[in-house]
Order: structure tokens, then sequence, then C-alpha cells
């Protein structure tokens, strides 16, 4: 499980993410080396969710359907890209949350927007500096928790019986 | 000190409008399925200047080709060969174009389906550019010459212009030079509503492919869940608590 975390939050498979914050959009082209890198299938994914598939003919013949295995390739790798969207949504309300909190407490005026948006800037950029340590000193405090969980329940267990 | 407080402020209100006009888009989803005969295999531009220009090149060679394969259709001596290239001066072309095309429609002389949309793509694109003009903040200015913006400057020294252009707008043109003149043969719009149409292509649902239909059958679903992600994102951001 952590470990599945962790894969979803190093930053290689946010690419996604990443591209559609810089470029608003995200291009996924599928190439074949037998056809001198010849593109296949792109599946361009924009920032307001539209979608725009592009299949390339070569003398009328679509392309992809010569190269089954490739075009499964382009779609699990589209999957797993959303998926990490997907796990990356789901912690972004607690995260944003806590930011925004500790932002407004630190500020001395609570309604200063761009006071609270570089504060919020600066916990993000310590944070992707010390992510490594961060998630260490978190995973830490996890085994601690599950350890004192396990120990008391452990003790609960011995009083019962 | 007023001053800059002034200026931020209209920097966050203008900030709030892009992002309230991202969250209208959101309403809408809209998957697109084309095919493209051929390919240079190039990157596109990365250049938003770069981008226009080559836009408005393959719009202006999609015309000649349109007329050359339709003889029939005399199409005026003075449309289309201006040397000084703007997109007020290609938009006013593509008005006569298609009043001249609308006219001989009447007699019995119609042009092919595919071209006609191809001719109101480039037309929803030069109407959008030119909504973006009205000299308001909005505009899509440039910076040289003073004062100008995208629909009425002449893009034949494009190097030496630089386009100051938001992310919504950027990507709006970026779409159209996706899209290209090229022919769509399947598309799925979902509303807010819950309304979802799909258009297929007649020449297309003549001649189906089942592979085509499969991967745009699977990619819609693969853009419902990324629709979702992008819904639940936003969600993060604007609510707080």
């Amino acid at each position: 499980m952590i470990k599945k975390l962790k894969k979803y939050l190093d930053f290689r498979y946010l690419s996604l993410l990443r591209d559609l914050i810089r470029k608003g959009q995200y291009n996924l082209t599928t190439t074949t080396e037998e056809l001198e890198n010849h593109p296949l299938i792109t599946t361009t994914f924009y920032f307001d969710g539209d979608v725009l598939n592009i299949f390339y003919l070569k003398n009328e013949e679509f392309l992809i359907e010569d190269f089954p295995a490739k075009l499964q390739e382009h779609q699990s790798k589209l999957k797993q890209k959303i998926e990490t969207m997907d796990v990356f949504a789901d912690h972004i309300t607690g995260f944003i949350g806590v930011l925004s909190m500790l932002a407004s407490f630190l500020t001395p005026t609570g309604d200063n927007s761009l006071m609270q948006l570089g504060v919020t800037g600066a916990f993000i950029a310590i944070g992707l500096f010390f992510k490594k340590y961060i998630f260490r000193f978190l995973i830490a405090i996890f085994r601690f928790g599950a350890k004192m969980y396990y120990r008391k329940s452990g003790e609960k267990k011995t009083e019962t019986t | 000190m007023f001053k800059r407080n002034k200026t931020s402020d209209a920097q966050i209100k203008k900030q709030q409008n892009t992002f309230g006009k991202i969250l209208d888009d959101l309403t809408t989803l809209e998957i697109n399925t084309i095919i493209k005969k051929g390919m240079s295999a190039t990157e596109p531009p990365e250049r938003i200047e770069e981008t226009v220009k080559g836009l408005l090149d393959r719009y202006k060679n999609r015309i000649d080709l349109i007329f050359y394969n339709n003889s029939e259709f005399n199409i005026p001596e003075d449309v289309c060969i201006q040397d000084d290239f703007s997109i007020q001066a290609f938009h006013k072309d593509l008005l006569i174009i298609k009043e001249m095309i609308d006219e001989e429609g009447k007699h019995g002389n119609r042009l092919d389906e595919t071209d006609y949309i191809r001719l109101l793509r480039m037309l929803a694109f030069c109407d959008f550019i030119w909504a973006r003009s009205d000299q308001t903040d909005d505009d899509i200015k440039i910076d040289f010459p003073e004062n100008t913006t995208l629909y009425h400057v002449s893009l034949n020294d494009i190097s030496k212009l630089k386009i100051d252009i938001c992310m919504r707008d950027r990507v709006k043109i970026n779409r159209y030079y996706d899209l290209g003149d090229e022919r769509v043969v399947m598309q799925t719009r979902f509303g807010i509503d819950g309304d979802v149409v799909t258009r297929i292509e007649e020449g297309f649902s003549n001649k189906p492919k089942k592979l085509v239909i499969d991967i745009h059958d699977e990619q819609t679903n693969l853009s419902v869940s990324y629709w979702k992600s992008l819904i639940d994102i936003a969600k993060g951001i604007i609510v707080r608590d």
C-alpha cells in the first residue's frame, strides 16, 4: 500500500498533471520503431476535460491495426496516468485545506490573498524540497502509531483471555 | 503602495475570472476522433506565434486545394491572395467564399460536406480570435506594433511578434491547431445536464472500422474518469473546509 502510494506521489508519474498545469494539455503519442518511429496514435487531454484521438493512415490503412500490442500499451499508459490523477484528487482536498489553514494562521491579515498565496507556495516548495524526509517522517509516525495500537490491543486481548 | 494594491487586486480579479471560465469549460466534455493521412512526425511548434502562423498557412493551403478539386466554383480573384496576411483579411475572404458556396448550393451545386465542415471550422477560429479583439482586458494583445491585437496584425513578420495570451486561449488555439483541417470521424459530447450526443461522419459510417469505434468507446470511458478527476481537483482547490 505504502509502496503504491509512494509510486503515485512520485512526480515522474504526475506528468499528466504537470503538463496540464504548464501547457494546459497533455499529449501521448505511440510510435513504432519498425516504421522509423512513425506515430500510430496520439491522444491529447485538454485542461477542460476534452480529449482528441488521432489515428494515422498509411496507404489508406490504419497503422494501429498492425500493432495491437502498441495499442494495448498506449491504453494502459493512459489508464495509469488517470489513476494517478485520481489518487492525487483524493488527497488534494486535505492537502490544500491544511496548507490554507497554516497560511491563514501565519499571515497577519487573514484576507490578504497574495500573502496567503506566497506562504502556501513556500510550504509547497518546502514540501517538495524535503519530500523524501517528510515522507520518511510520516511513515515513522504511522509505524509508531500502528505499533502502539497493536501493543494496546494486544494488552487488551491478554486481559480478556 | 496604493498603486501596487490596486494592480494586485485587478490581477486577482482577472485570475478569478479566468478560473471561473475554466470551471465553465468543465461543464461540457468532448471526445473527438480524427483520422490523419500521412504524418511528418515533427513536434508541434512551441511558440504560440508559430502555431497561429502554421495554422493559417494550413487553412490557406486547404482553401486552395478545395477550389483546385472543385473547379466548378469560381473563386473571386481578390480572395486569399493578400501578401499582407492577417486573420482579419482571411476572415473577410472566408465570409465571401461561404456566401458564394451557399449561393451556389441553392442552385444545386453543392460543396463536399467534409470540405464545408472544414470551412466552418476555419470560420469558427476567425470568429474566436475576432471575439478576443474587442479592445477589452481579455484581448490577445501583441507587443509589436503597439496595442495591436492578433486579429488585425500581419502575420508575415511572425518572428518579431510576441503574443500576450492567457493559458486558456493558448490551449484553444492549440486545439484548433491539433484539429487543423483534418477529418473528424467521431465525436461524443457530454453536457452537465446529462445529455450525451455522439456524432459519426457519414463517410465513416458507410465504411466503419470496428477498431476505431472500439478505441473511441474506450477513450470515452477514460475521458469520463479523467474529467471526474479534474472536477475532484477543482473541488479540492475551492472547498477549503
